[in-house]
This record gives C-alpha cells, structure tokens and sequence, in this order.
C-alpha cells in the first residue's frame, strides 16, 4: 500500500492510499505474515503428530474419573486430583521433537552470581547442585507421602458417613490441600535434583545464523541490502543474547526485569555513548521483527480460554478492560490533553489490558514511536514492581478471601509472571485465579489491536471532518493484524475441534510453548534491541514532558483497581459463589 | 554525548555498564534484605520457579497449570454428598 500525503488546493491536507498485487511480496506486513504462517505451519507439522503415548486413553480415563468423583463427593477428592495431574503429563513440547526444538531455541539459562551458568554447566557443577539439593529433595518426598496417607485418612472418614459431616467434609479438604501443596514441592525439589549438563554457545550460533537467514528472505525481497543487514544483524543478536543472559540473573528475575528491558537499556547504552555502529544500522528492522513476531503471538490467542473459569472470569477480565482503556484513553485527551494521541493509547492498552504484550500489538496497530514504546514499557516495569508486592501484602493486611484477592490482582497487575508471583505470595488458590483471570484478559489483545487500528485508520489519520471509505481504511489499515487475527482464528478452531485436553497437549503444551511462542520470544527481544540501538535519550525525556504519561498511568491504573475489585467481589461472591467455593 | 571524546564515550559506556551491575548485585539485594515482603517474594519466586517481567501467559509454565486446575474446577464440579442440603 502506499499512502501519500499532499496539500490540495484549499490547503487541507489529505491522505489517498493505493494497494497493488505487488504488494504481497514487497511490503513488511505481508512479509512478516508469511514468514509467522511458515513457522506456524512447521510447528503444526512437527507437533500435531507429536501425540503423548497413549493420549487418547489417559484423557478419557481421568476424565470418567473426574466426573465420578464429583457425583461422589462435596469436594474434589485424591483420585480427582489424581486423575488430573495425569492429564497435566501430556505434553507434545516433553515428545523427542519437542526437546529437539526445545534444545535449538533455548534461551541462556538462568544464574545467581556466576555469568557463565548461562551457557555453559559442566558435568562437576551439575552434579554437586544436585547432590546439594538431594535431602531437601528426600525431605520433600517423605513430606509428600505422609500428606497423601493423612488425605486419604481424611477422605475415608468423610466417605465412612456418606459425606454428610461437614465437619469431616472440611478436615478432608484441608488435608487434601496439604498434600497438594507438598506435591508441589516434591515436584520442585526433584526439578532441582535432575540439572544437566549444557553447552548453549553451539545452538546459539546456529539460532542466531538461522534467524538471520530467516529475515534475510524478506529484506531481499523487499529490496533493502541483504549483506549488510546479516552483517548488523550479528550484533543485534549479540545484544539480544546478552539481554536474555541479563534477565536470567536470580534477583533480576524477582524484579521482573526481563529481556525486553535489558534490550532497550543495552541498546541505548551503546546507541548515547559510544554510538551504534553504521554497518549495524541495516539490521534494525524493529517493526519487521515486532510484525513478525505478533503474527505468531496471534496463534497464542486461544479463544476457548475466555471459559477457563466461567462467567466471573469472562465479566472480570473482559468487561472491565475494555471500559477502563477507552475511559483511560478519554481521559487522556480531555482531561491530561496529552499532546500525543499514540502515546495515550499505548499506555492506556498497556496499563489495562496486559502491558507490554499490549504495548507492542497496539504501538504496531496505531504506528507509534518508537520511543513511545519504550516509555510504555517502562512505566508498566516500574508499576509492576511495586503492586506485585504491594497487593498481596494489602489483601492480607484487611483480611481479603485470598479468591477475590487472586481475581483483584490478575485483572490489575501488568505481566503475568508478575501476577504468578503476587497470588502465589497469598496461596496456590489465589495464584491459579490471579494466573487464569490474567490469561484470559491477554485473549484481548487480539480484539484491542483490531479495533486500534481500525479507528486510527477511520478517525485519527485523517484530516479533521474528512470522511473515509471501507476501501481507503483497507488501504491505511496494517495488514500484519489480519495475519495476527487469522493465526488466532485458526488455532482458536483447531484448539476446540481438538477438544480442550488434547488441545492442552498438542497446541498448548506442543506448537505454541514448545516452538513458535520461543521464536516469538527471540523476535520481540531483537525488536526491543532495535530499539534500544535507535532511541536517543533526549527524544525519551521529551516524550516524558510535563509527567503526564505518568499520570495518566496513575489516574487509569487506580479507575482500574477499583472497578475490578467490584466487579470481582459482585461476581466471584455475590453471583457465582458457588463457583469461588469448589476452586 | 556523539561530540564528546572517545575516550569520554567509552568511559560513560564502562560508567553505564557498572550502573547495571550496581543495580543487580548492590541495590536490588539491599532492598531485599531491607523489606521482609520482598525477601519473602524473592522465595516464592524462586520456589515456582517464576520470571516476573514475562508478559504473555504462554511466556509463564504456571499459567498452563492454572488453566487446566481451573478448567476442571468448572467442567467437574464436586456437587456430591449430603451435606450441602444441611449447610
């Protein structure tokens, strides 16, 4: 498509686009579409045959299990979580091609104080971790098995008097959450026991001329100089690698200082003091990368995980966000009048629907700066550290249910590793409600960047009073959302076709963690070094005049604490009670 | 900072590079021995294996186990005994 932009006679200025076949293989967007459905076609090829031995049975065993104990008693029983965590075990991404791709796109490891933990554990090291960890691993496991006998002791005597005692009835459920919670950390402990030896840096170079390659095809075909952008994009990789190595680091990890952030500040390190090299600048191909990466995150929008915990989760999650990001982006404009109208919006998607996941899908749909990215990100970095401590010790402090607390946080607090952390602080209930309201409002980035980019190509990019066509809006509109939203479809059918335990297997667990949401991990991390090699910091302040992205921040995030805390409160407690009490 | 001299950007790369390592081996351990919250933060953190900064729920393993636990709370929902006509 090509938009021009030209004064007409009466001086008001108007934009005319154009589209041709030509297009298809000549411009960015249809570029990172087709190189995001190749990927996306290679890992359903790879994983979809990939199945768990003897799959079908296991599901439909545990299944017959689980409906029988829920007939049987008032709460879920041994056999109940039995027959689940079997259901749990099956996954395609744990099948010898899933370790295969595993293996060839893993990131550097994480560390404590030695650097080289990243890349690099030999067999000496190995072993003496796991010998360091072997009697708290023997611990766990003793605990693990006298949780399971005082459960199932409880169960059989709630069972003795027909589940009639409520008393009993309670006793069991206290002691079959006990025993889950030291099957966890048996689970855990063994995972420290069983390190292995690795050497990172070969698969690291051939990643890193993979990728390379991989993105080359589109710039040739797009006419941009093929050698000189695998020449930058060494470096670029180099940066990226090093960001992901940064983020691995124990305390970093806590901070939720991750790889997009170390990339930007690396990347503007090196861009305002010793300067970014001229023969890197070809490879920073940001939104190349980020389109690219967003047509696979595309395929990680399952619709079917809207149902994950019913209704009160579809009301928490997807009525809320929506309302306090067009409020946050009214507020914005005419309250704060906030000279940037991309800005406004990155932040209000970043702060409402899930950061920084949102901050890229609508920066790309509404063309924002770069720079405007970076300040999104960061705001939602900073806020994110603050409320993952903060909520939990507040949900205590007033003796909140743990449920509402869960709910509160995941519809509120930005990244969802953040969120993990703050329901796992309060119990294991609270994480999985915080973690499951939190995966459901990240199924809203595909809606939000739809309809970003539709209104910025109907309303914003247009001359005041200036009316636009379907075709002119299908000219402007960024063509990578229509593969995002494809890819979403598409998996969205085949994850529901498949039925949501083999769809947890084979789609979940296989295509998507084990393949394209690793490579998208990469591209988004090239991107945020792009962008760090690009941005002068003085451009940065500028965007932060006057601190009203800050405010505006402040002013969304506290409409959004309260009116998901009413809406989780009228939900989980007063409409769905039932639901709350079996969680 | 592009007009300054070399050797003036190589030292204020060096300055930003120990700022970072100040960050992750000086600051953030201090305010973690500082405030009990995020000491006990940093061992929940460590004990699920979590990397907070990851934003996607595909980016963060607990989540598919969230999934699949509240998933069946819903589909198979305990409603036996006796006792919940006497509650």
């Amino acid at each position: 498509m090509e938009t021009t932009t030209r004064i007409d006679n009466d001086d008001v200025i108007t934009d005319k686009g154009s589209a041709s076949w030509s297009d298809l293989w000549r411009k960015e967007d249809y570029w990172a579409i087709w190189l995001g459905a190749v990927l996306l076609l290679v890992g359903l090829l790879v994983f979809l045959p990939a199945k768990p031995k003897g799959m079908d049975d296991t599901i439909r065993n545990a299944n017959q299990i689980m409906a029988a104990e829920s007939q049987k008693a008032p709460f879920k029983t041994v056999a109940w979580f039995e027959a689940q965590d079997a259901k749990k075990k099956l996954k395609a991404s744990s099948s010898t091609v899933g370790k295969f791709f595993g293996k060839w796109l893993a990131y550097p490891s994480g560390w404590s104080t030695d650097i080289r933990d990243t890349v690099i554990m030999g067999q000496a090291k190995a072993d003496a971790l796991n010998a360091r960890n072997m009697p708290k691993y023997e611990a766990a496991k003793q605990a693990q098995a006298q949780a399971l006998t005082a459960a199932l002791t409880a169960e059989q005597a709630a069972q003795a008097v027909g589940f009639s005692d409520s008393a009993l009835n309670a006793t069991a459920e206290e002691k079959i959450d006990s025993w889950r919670k030291a099957n966890a950390a048996a689970s855990k402990a063994k995972a420290k026991t069983e390190l292995k030896t690795y050497n990172r840096i070969p698969t690291l170079i051939v990643l890193g001329v993979l990728m390379g390659l991989f993105f080359a095809i589109g710039i040739k075909a797009m006419g941009k100089p093929t050698g000189a952008f695998l020449k930058g994009f060494v470096f670029v990789f180099l940066v990226s690698v090093v960001s992901y190595a940064l983020a691995g680091q124990a305390t970093m990890k806590q901070y939720g200082v991750e790889f997009a952030v170390w990339a930007i500040l690396i990347g503007m390190l090196i861009a305002n003091t010793v300067g970014t090299p001229k023969w890197v600048k070809p490879a920073l191909e940001t939104e190349f990368f980020i389109k690219t990466g967003l047509v696979l995150l595309g395929a990680e929008v399952l619709f079917s995980k809207i149902v994950a915990i019913g209704i009160p989760g579809i009301f928490v999650a997807w009525v809320v966000t929506p309302i306090v990001l067009i409020s946050t982006f009214i507020f914005g404009q005419k309250v704060l009048k906030m000279p940037s109208k991309t800005l406004n919006m990155v932040i209000s998607a970043d702060m409402s629907v899930c950061g920084t996941s949102a901050a890229i899908a609508t920066a790309a749909a509404c063309r924002a700066k770069k720079e405007e990215l970076t300040l999104a990100i960061g705001l939602s970095l900073v806020f994110t550290a603050i409320m993952m401590v903060l909520m939990p010790a507040i949900i205590k402090a007033v003796g909140m249910p743990f449920i509402l607390g869960g709910a509160w946080m995941g519809g509120t607090i930005d990244a969802t590793g953040a969120v993990a952390a703050a329901g796992a602080f309060l119990s294991e209930k609270a994480l999985y409600v915080a973690a499951t309201i939190k995966m459901i409002q990240n199924v809203m980035i595909g809606m939000t960047a739809f309809c970003v980019a539709v209104y910025w190509c109907a309303k914003v990019d247009c001359a005041p009073g200036q009316k636009v066509g379907w075709m002119e809006i299908w000219y402007r509109f960024p063509k990578f959302v229509l593969g995002f939203l494809v890819a979403s479809v598409l998996f969205s059918l085949l994850d529901a076709n498949m039925g949501s335990d083999a769809g947890y297997a084979l789609i979940d667990n296989g295509v998507l963690r084990g393949f394209t949401g690793k490579a998208r991990g990469w591209f988004f991390c090239l991107a945020f070094a792009s962008i760090g090699l690009a941005t002068n910091f003085r451009e940065l302040g500028h965007h932060f005049k006057g601190g009203k992205p800050l405010i505006l921040y402040v002013c969304g995030q506290s409409f959004n604490l309260i009116l998901t805390l009413t809406m989780a409160y009228i939900m989980f407690y007063l409409v769905f009670p039932e639901i709350t009490a079996k969680i | 900072m592009q007009n300054a001299p070399v050797f003036m950007r190589w030292l204020a790369l060096m300055a930003g590079a120990f700022m970072f390592w100040t960050l992750m081996f000086v600051i953030c351990p201090a305010i973690n021995r500082t405030f009990p919250a995020m000491a006990r933060m940093a061992s929940v953190v460590d004990a699920y294996g979590l990397r907070t900064g990851m934003f996607f729920y595909t980016d963060v393993e607990i989540t598919a186990d969230a999934n699949i636990e509240t998933a069946n709370t819903v589909r198979f929902m305990p409603t036996g005994g006796k006792n919940r006509e006497r509650r």
